[in-house]
């Protein structure tokens, strides 16, 4: 009677167990597409003999068990940084080179018009109309020069903008992890803790796409992080913060910690990415277009001051530059010769009529004034630049989704729910339930035909 | 290596935007006709490009220039075609008033001079778009005034303006007509003509032959100055030709360069479709199968 009794017992916690199973199954196929979730496997084991013979036991649920492959998980961590940002700098570059315009259509379609117009007044120095137009032309590409300017700052503003919002969110995340860690340090049962541990990763995967990080796993579960430049952003339950101060001359972001400016210390990430577009590729544009319009502004102003107006006064500059900003931003046509046309100093004499400094004018196109160069040939490498600065980090970000989506999909091969194997999985343990409740009641019969014997 | 539900959306997704991407590039290509969208296309074809767009503008600007050149050569050639008529138109004049004839033909021969005088004078005064042709660089001044009867000195500068046609090539657009007309003479034409007419008045003969002899020097002056423009015009219309050929040129470089190879950019497209489709008909089918649909 006892052993009939004990079975039953036996079959109850066998029935629980393929429950326990049915409910895990149900869990993953419920989580199938949830970020960052990590698939569940039950752990089942024989329980001990309960019968003096050691036969049988039953069955005991050890737990569930998160599958997770933290070596891959730690490869993706190293690998997100780049291929962000190589992302961030794809993006900025696709957008500033669209300011460069298409061949012929840009700064070098002014220059060309500019010398063009100075062709044409040395045809006619005595045309005020052609002074206009070679006036026009000139402000035309002083424009040109300005409206580049302003929309590289305007990337170089975006990319200042994108920085605080990044640290911004590195830093609540940051507070998440350490929330977290405290969280997980409490319960003190890592196998309860997959929930926790799940969140846990997604943050931390969403932390490496902004800053590139170093982990160093605690004893209690937790994650202590810090740069990749060695400053801790989460230490246990306590989380550090980046800080951002605006820093001259341009008022830009300057990432602190511990008021110790690290910007230069940031490569990978979209800080990284952010920072690279706006401290390094969009200045060295700047850069080449400001030694443009210093050769132009140079070159020009010294034949037209060695040059004679209409009225055979000698010439005035033809471009100002202004003060306290760089050239190309302050490159304008002198007011002078703005307001009164016949100020062009067309003639190479004091005779009026005289057109040969209009044609020294126009010569400039071919003169090799620019690093042995013309201005044309500046502008072609500077655009040249621009195009394979853009094209490097598209085909780099490629690469790197690549290595990234690769990593994540042998990361996925280990910790993904897959429908039909969790469809096995439901079907083993409803089978299972099934022959355990078809031994209950096989006991259960039993034991009634032996109390129908009383 | 186990293919979970996630991996298998995520790869579909990933081979539905790559082949998406392509179809999106071919089609760009093919309606633009244009390859070269942005510098990061193709880098050095772009900066190829700006070089070639340059060059294109500098030969249109040349060609224009040339055009001008040559509608102001063609008003100085007729100038100066005018110039040999009338030269001749004297010399004829001065014959008819020279030697033992009425005081009547003389007076007409004198008259006929003062005519040919006046034609000159408004010859050489002649204007292109506003531009006196004869004043040397001096293009806002007429070169020659009227002073009560007579004609003024030449007022022009004794520089001749030269317009580029090319990078090493330029021709002179305006005639210096001080040099034209006086050239190393003591008196310029219009003084040698009145003083002529009042020879023929008087039948003052060594005055009549001396005004011949300088009359011939600026026949001589006039033709020589035909023949240098015959050979400026000749040398436009031979720089108008290359001009020309060199556009041509520059336009198909640049073509070479920006355009699409429209046969290829054409069986790209057909072939991103293809590959469009069927990674559309993978994920479709692939994705209906499920162990699920077999429990019952």
């Amino acid at each position: 009677m006892s052993g009939l009794l004990g079975s039953l017992s036996v079959a109850s916690r066998s029935l629980e167990a393929q429950q326990y199973g049915l409910e895990v199954t149900g869990q993953n196929m419920a989580n199938v597409n949830t970020a960052g979730y990590v698939r569940r496997e039950v752990l089942l084991a024989p329980a001990a003999a309960t019968d003096p013979r050691g036969a049988y036991g039953g069955v005991d649920v050890v737990g569930a068990r998160a599958t997770r492959d933290r070596f891959l998980e730690r490869r993706l961590l190293m690998e997100r940084p780049a291929e962000q940002r190589e992302q961030v700098i794809a993006n900025a570059l696709s957008l500033a080179e669209v300011a460069f315009g298409q061949p012929g259509q840009g700064l070098d379609a002014s220059m060309d018009a500019f010398f063009g117009r100075a062709s044409k007044l040395a045809t006619d120095p005595t045309s005020i109309t052609m002074r206009h137009e070679y006036v026009a032309a000139g402000e035309q590409l002083a424009r040109g020069f300005r409206d580049m300017v302003s929309r590289l700052n305007t990337a170089q503003r975006d990319a200042d903008s994108n920085v605080r919002s990044a640290v911004a969110e590195a830093n609540t995340m940051a507070r998440q992890i350490a929330s977290l860690n405290a969280s997980i340090g409490l319960s003190g049962d890592q196998a309860a803790n997959h929930g926790l541990f799940d969140r846990q990763r997604l943050l931390v995967d969403t932390l490496a796409a902004v800053i590139d990080i170093d982990i160093v796993q605690r004893a209690d579960g937790g994650i202590d992080i810090s740069t990749a430049g060695g400053r801790a952003l989460v230490i246990g339950e306590g989380a550090y913060e980046l800080r951002v101060s605006s820093a001259p001359p341009h008022g830009f972001a300057e990432v602190t910690y511990d008021s110790t400016a690290i910007s230069r210390d940031i490569v990978g990430g979209k800080v990284g990415g952010h920072l690279q577009v706006r401290d390094t590729l969009v200045p060295s544009y700047l850069d080449a277009l400001d030694d443009l319009a210093t050769s132009l502004a140079t070159e020009v102003n010294a034949l037209h001051t060695a040059g004679f107006d209409a009225s055979g006064a000698a010439g005035v500059a033809f471009f100002t530059l202004t003060g306290g900003v760089p050239p190309a931003a302050g490159l304008a046509v002198n007011a002078i010769v703005r307001a009164d046309p016949w100020k062009v100093a067309a003639g190479g004499s004091a005779a009026h009529g005289d057109n040969q400094n209009a044609r020294a004018l126009a010569a400039l196109r071919d003169g090799r004034i620019l690093n042995g160069g013309t201005l044309t040939d500046a502008w072609a490498s500077l655009v040249h630049r621009v195009g394979a600065d853009t094209q490097a980090a598209q085909q780099e970000q490629v690469s790197r989704q690549d290595i990234v989506r690769q990593i994540e999909a042998l990361r996925e091969s280990v910790s993904g729910v897959s429908l039909d194997e969790e469809a096995m999985m439901m079907m083993r343990f409803q089978r299972a339930y099934e022959a355990n409740a078809r031994y209950f009641q096989a006991i259960d019969q039993s034991l009634e035909t032996l109390l129908n014997l009383v | 290596m186990r293919v979970t539900f996630s991996s298998r959306y995520t790869g579909a997704l990933h081979a539905i935007n790559e082949t998406a991407g392509d179809i999106a590039d071919a089609q760009r290509q093919v309606s633009s006709g244009r390859r070269l969208h942005a510098p990061s296309d193709d880098p050095s074809a772009a900066s190829a490009a700006v070089i070639e767009h340059s060059e294109l503008a500098a030969t249109e600007q040349y060609r224009q220039t040339a055009d001008t050149v040559a509608a102001r050569l063609a008003v100085i050639d007729t100038v100066l075609q005018d110039l040999t008529d009338q030269i001749t138109a004297a010399k004829v004049a001065v014959h008819a008033g020279r030697g033992s004839v009425p005081a009547a033909q003389r007076a007409a021969a004198a008259d006929s001079l003062t005519a040919v005088r006046d034609s000159i004078f408004s010859a050489v005064n002649t204007q292109y778009r506003g531009v006196f042709l004869f004043s040397g660089t001096a293009t806002n001044m007429p070169p020659y005034t009227r002073t009560g009867t007579g004609v003024s000195a030449y007022q022009g500068a004794s520089g001749v303006m030269q317009v580029d046609i090319d990078r090493q090539t330029a021709v002179d657009v305006a005639v210096d007509a001080g040099s034209l007309l006086q050239g190393t003479d003591p008196d310029d034409l219009f003084t040698v003509l009145d003083r002529m007419a009042a020879a023929i008045r008087s039948g003052d003969t060594a005055a009549l032959d001396a005004g011949s002899a300088a009359i011939d020097r600026t026949f001589d002056r006039v033709n020589r100055g035909l023949g240098k423009l015959g050979a400026d015009f000749a040398l436009v219309t031979a720089q108008h030709g290359q001009l020309d050929a060199r556009t041509l040129a520059s336009k198909a470089r640049i073509s070479a360069l920006e355009d699409a190879n429209m046969a290829q950019a054409i069986t790209a497209m057909t072939r991103a479709e293809t590959a469009y489709q069927a990674a559309l008909g993978a994920v479709g089918r692939t994705n209906r199968l499920s162990l699920l649909d077999y429990l019952s």
